[in-house]
């Protein structure tokens, strides 16, 4: 069975930019099950595409932590994580 | 591939419904107010033993609109307003002497290996939130209503009667103690405190005022004996003066640990195995310094910064807030975290989030809805205290409540997406390589790039729920066309029950939008989503959404 989701009015957007924020976000909520990973907010509210935006750029910035630009001792990430 | 299920009637009355149903809870959910953007993130940065002025680049906010027009030729463009150029990420910055926590594990101290092998563990994260809410609820005193609430009761208004009667309370439940189950654990940890608090501010205080002309040395001791007469007059067991001397020890311990370590701390010493009494006597050298080296670790920041403030309001506040598990690892899983946090622990702990939604219900649509909101917001740092007769105790929030101002940096995402390179090549926490320039078309007027999508997808994958994934369309159509999609099912990890692949989330490139599919191979089912108001679109991606179907193997 095929079906086009109901959209909310309120998330329907103009641009080719817009959609694809709103694709991430719902990509987040879909694999986490929950609102985001850097925020969690009210379910079912409809997040402003600037608060996609943040939570995106949070989660960029906090996986590249190792970036060049940035020395961080090696010891640190031995083995790739900490854990 | 094989042809997709004959389609049942009640399967699609039922996706009939669910469509009904979403479009009516819409409308209620639309009317509520959008939430507000947090302007700053505090987040963790790892431990450096070089200098900042030296390691890192001059990172002073330079607004990019603000550029002279005379500037010179190569410098940066001015970029567009940003939403992005008002939020500033607070990084910690942290002192020369720090290790790293994993560096803890060569020590003999008993302390330390606890901290380490144990504190950071997903599993026992759960166990402590469990145990939280259990408490919070009220639903641990159940488990044996004649021990003392798990709180204290100090605000009484004879603080001293009040004290007391917790403290016998208390000598009754470390005499009957048995085993080692969380929830009496807890109540032993609080009964020692209690014994600590009493004995410190109100034993000491009252023979300070009945011999005003003794010395610190004479009150010392004689408060163990006092305080063991005083218990011995009520009901409850005899206890010595030397048993009261142990218990207040320990209490000291505690409070020491829940000070430095943060009060959720005391809920992590609760669910291990590692005996009370064994932590009580390790003593408190060097708990100071574990407590600065565990901040490195990922795991307990997410833990301890986003579960001491329930944890502050359950043991030691009003108690008037009922935890549910599953908000509480919202509350560990909505923490801006380091990479270093991501996949292992992110993962184990949305396993154990599964397994409770899956005991509640089998129904795996529930994990989409997500947990439920305290409406109750936390209390603010200032106001975490106790208060013992006269004395106040101020509660420390582990780990920000003890960084230093000059211990934060702060980082605005703007400025950083402006000012880095493009052609600075970043990896992320798997080790995948992406061009930096993919990051800066996060700025206002660029399409985002299908690197960046990309890199989304991995990085979503990492903290995937077991049995979800998001593929990239193209992947996707090459599965399909190399009729190997059965078998790339098939790597996909199952969910915790064993059950086959719940979810394929993949994008669609088109020229006008991107639009978005959810494949249920378990159902025969594919839903897109398309978020444009270019409804031109529907009938291709109807079409679309048909072939895959199409293709869709028959899962058991």
């Amino acid at each position: 069975m095929s079906a086009n989701a109901p959209i909310k009015a309120e998330e329907v957007v103009g641009t080719k930019r817009d959609s694809t924020l709103r694709f991430l976000e719902f990509l987040g909520q879909e694999l986490t099950g929950s609102r985001g990973l850097a925020q969690v907010t009210d379910l079912g509210t409809i997040r402003p595409l600037d608060s996609i935006l943040e939570s995106l750029a949070v989660e960029a910035y906090l996986q590249v932590l190792k970036d060049p630009w940035r020395v961080v001792p090696t010891r640190f990430f031995e083995s790739g994580s900490v854990l | 591939m094989r042809p997709r299920h004959p389609q049942r009637p009640a399967r699609r009355e039922r996706l009939s419904d669910r469509i009904v149903n979403s479009d009516l809870e819409d409308e209620e959910q639309s009317r509520q107010p959008a939430p507000q953007i947090r302007k700053r993130r505090r987040v963790q940065e790892p431990p450096t033993d070089v200098s900042p002025t030296v390691k890192r680049p001059n990172l002073a906010y330079e607004n990019p609109l603000a550029n002279s027009p005379d500037s010179p030729p190569g410098s940066p463009q001015p970029a567009a307003p940003s939403a992005l150029d008002q939020i500033d990420l607070e990084l910690i910055e942290y002192p020369g002497g720090v290790r790293s926590w994993d560096h803890l594990k060569a020590g003999n101290f008993t302390i330390n290996v606890v901290v380490c092998s144990e504190f950071t563990k997903p599993d026992n994260i759960v166990k402590a939130v469990t145990l939280l809410s259990q408490i919070s609820s009220g639903t641990a005193t159940t488990v044996d209503p004649k021990t003392i609430p798990s709180s204290l009761a100090v605000s009484g208004t004879n603080p001293f009667t009040s004290l007391l009667a917790a403290s016998q309370h208390a000598n009754t439940h470390l005499s009957q103690v048995e085993g080692a189950i969380a929830v009496t654990r807890l109540k032993t940890i609080m009964s020692y405190l209690v014994m600590y608090f009493t004995l410190e501010y109100v034993v000491v205080q009252q023979l300070k005022e009945e011999h005003p002309t003794e010395g610190g040395k004479w009150i010392a001791g004689m408060k163990y004996r006092r305080f063991s007469e005083m218990l011995n007059e009520g009901t409850g067991p005899t206890v010595s003066a030397a048993t009261l001397r142990s218990h207040c020890k320990y209490g000291k311990a505690f409070w020491e640990y829940g000070q430095s370590l943060g009060i959720a701390s005391l809920l992590m010493f609760a669910v291990l195995d590692t005996g009370l009494t064994k932590i009580g006597e390790a003593g408190l050298r060097g708990v100071s310094g574990i407590a600065s080296d565990l901040t490195t670790s990922g795991t307990w920041w997410g833990f301890a910064h986003s579960i001491g403030p329930p944890a502050f309001r359950t043991l030691f506040g009003a108690r008037d807030v009922a935890y549910k598990v599953p908000e509480l690892i919202a509350r560990i899983r909505a923490e801006p975290l380091p990479q270093s946090f991501t996949a292992q622990a992110i993962n184990a702990i949305n396993e154990a989030y599964t397994s409770t939604q899956s005991q509640a219900s089998r129904s795996s649509e529930q994990l989409t809805t997500g947990p439920p909101t305290t409406s109750e917001p936390d209390l603010p740092e200032d106001k975490w205290q106790i208060v013992i007769g006269s004395k106040v105790l101020p509660v420390r929030r582990h780990p920000a409540g003890s960084l230093e101002p000059a211990q934060v940096l702060k980082r605005n995402l703007g400025e950083w997406l402006n000012h880095t390179s493009p052609d600075d090549v970043v990896q992320d926490g798997d080790g995948n390589s992406i061009p930096f320039k993919a990051f800066r078309t996060l700025l206002p007027s660029n399409e985002i790039s299908t690197d960046l999508i990309l890199f989304y997808v991995k990085v979503f994958n990492m903290k995937a729920m077991p049995g979800r994934l998001a593929v990239p369309y193209e992947s996707l159509t090459k599965h399909f066309a190399t009729g190997s999609f059965e078998k790339f099912l098939l790597t996909i990890p199952k969910a915790t029950d064993g059950s086959k692949p719940i979810k394929i989330i993949s994008p669609i490139d088109l020229e006008t939008a991107t639009i978005g599919i959810t494949i249920l191979p378990q159902e025969s089912v594919v839903i897109t989503h398309n978020w444009s108001n270019d409804r031109t679109l529907t009938e291709g991606i109807v079409q679309v959404s048909s072939l895959l179907l199409v293709v869709l193997p028959r899962l058991p």
